[in-house]
């Protein structure tokens, strides 16, 4: 016998799971599309060689993290098949989940998974982009800390289909955090941590913002601030247009080489230029000193005419 | 000016796009990407607008003819301009020349 957990939201999908995914919401009847998606244990195929990625002769795709777990993505079904590896760590399988598993799902329903996290401000998604280690869930932890929601971390799923109005569909309210930032935060008690020990590559924590309202319906997307590191003494912003702002896109679609590998060049290319052209796209520079997070919040807010809606709950 | 051919193609020759090449408009960029090699270009100022002209097979004399009318200028003082960026985009093969004459 095996319990089955959900319904959950996860981009507008109705999520059944096998196994427990807390960070995810309920699933709620004011969400206005209604695809599933099932999530259960069982045996990945046999395919002979251990690849970390592979797309099989149906188009079902598997991916592979030694020692964590593997995934297995039917192509002609709404479903994940996960095998854990030996004692797998829980919370570093639905970090996979939550990823590269989210973004080669988004790859295949047609939206496009862009690399960052979001918060909802003035009533439009604003997504800060940027590689690993650049401070995006440091400072969207800062920005849900202020009241605004935060839409997703890591994976954007963006909907491009209606033309000059981009749309993102909220993931889950929960952020991955790094040591020195939880610490920062005092978030310590609140978090749920990878069994990695602490001080060592494998060691985070993750946290779900329950404080804020949780949004499941589609927002527009007001903007993307590309994060830039290393980053300079000031707070400012720069407008990049074009084949500038396009680079930076695509330089951030999350594994944008699986796009690629599933034959999904026009699809990408599309997403991005649709993207481009209807939303700015910003290198944002800031010092990257936790002390002063505060002023890059306050650029944000000012720009995106909005403020802090919890008081005394700065960062 | 160098207003020689470097490209196979004479002044009468119709000068075609290639086929397999996704455009899209970003600002004042067109982002192009050749949907089989995954290749992207960018063509920026009257480098768009060449493209956009090519929507319809032309030649030479007729692109020059065009951009010099539209930016009040010469034919002649445009074809260099206009034969090295064609040169850019055939060997890109984002053109082709119809029918294609032998160096």
């Amino acid at each position: 016998m095996s319990l089955q957990f959900g319904p959950y939201v996860l981009c507008g999908w109705k999520v059944f799971s096998d196994m427990e995914l807390p960070e995810l919401s309920a699933w709620s009847a004011t969400v206005p599309k209604e695809q599933t998606l099932r999530i259960q244990f069982g045996a990945l195929p046999d395919t002979g060689e251990i690849s970390h990625f592979a797309v099989t002769e149906e188009e079902d795709v598997l991916l592979r993290v030694p020692g964590v777990a593997g995934f297995h993505l039917h192509a002609a079904e709404h479903r994940v098949t996960i095998q854990m590896e030996g004692s797998s760590d829980p919370l570093l399988v639905r970090n996979f989940l939550y990823g590269s598993v989210l973004a080669v799902l988004c790859y295949k329903r047609g939206l496009f998974p862009l690399h960052g996290a979001s918060v909802l401000l003035n009533g439009s998604a604003v997504i800060l982009s940027g590689p690993s280690g650049s401070g995006k869930s440091t400072l969207a932890t800062a920005l849900a800390r202020r009241g605004h929601p935060l839409l997703c971390d890591d994976v954007c799923a963006i909907d491009t289909k209606v033309p000059g109005r981009p749309l993102l569909w909220p993931a889950f309210p929960r952020v991955k955090l790094l040591a020195d930032a939880i610490s920062n935060f005092e978030l310590g008690a609140a978090m749920t941590y990878s069994r990695a020990a602490s001080g060592t590559k494998g060691h985070f924590g993750m946290t779900a913002f329950s404080s804020t309202a949780v949004v499941s319906c589609p927002v527009p997307v007001a903007a993307v601030y590309a994060l830039e590191s290393p980053s300079g003494d000031k707070v400012e912003r720069s407008l990049q247009k074009g084949k500038d702002a396009f680079l930076l896109l695509d330089s951030q679609a999350h594994r944008g080489w699986m796009g690629r590998n599933l034959g999904l060049h026009g699809q990408l290319f599309r997403h991005i230029t649709a993207l481009a052209s209807s939303v700015p796209v910003y290198l944002l520079r800031r010092p990257r000193v936790l002390e002063r997070l505060d002023e890059t919040a306050n650029l944000l807010e000012t720009a995106h005419h909005d403020q802090p809606v919890i008081a005394g709950s700065k960062s | 000016m160098n207003s020689r051919y470097y490209v196979p193609m004479n002044d009468n020759s119709v000068i075609v796009r290639a086929d397999g090449w996704l455009t899209a408009w970003i600002d004042n960029d067109l982002m192009m990407m050749h949907a089989e090699s995954n290749f992207y270009l960018n063509l920026s100022g009257s480098g768009g607008r060449i493209w956009e002209l090519l929507e319809h097979p032309c030649t030479v004399p007729d692109l020059c003819n065009a951009l010099a009318s539209e930016f009040d200028i010469q034919p002649e003082t445009v074809r260099p301009e206009v034969l090295a960026f064609l040169d850019q985009l055939f060997l890109r093969k984002a053109i082709d020349v119809d029918p294609p004459i032998l160096a």
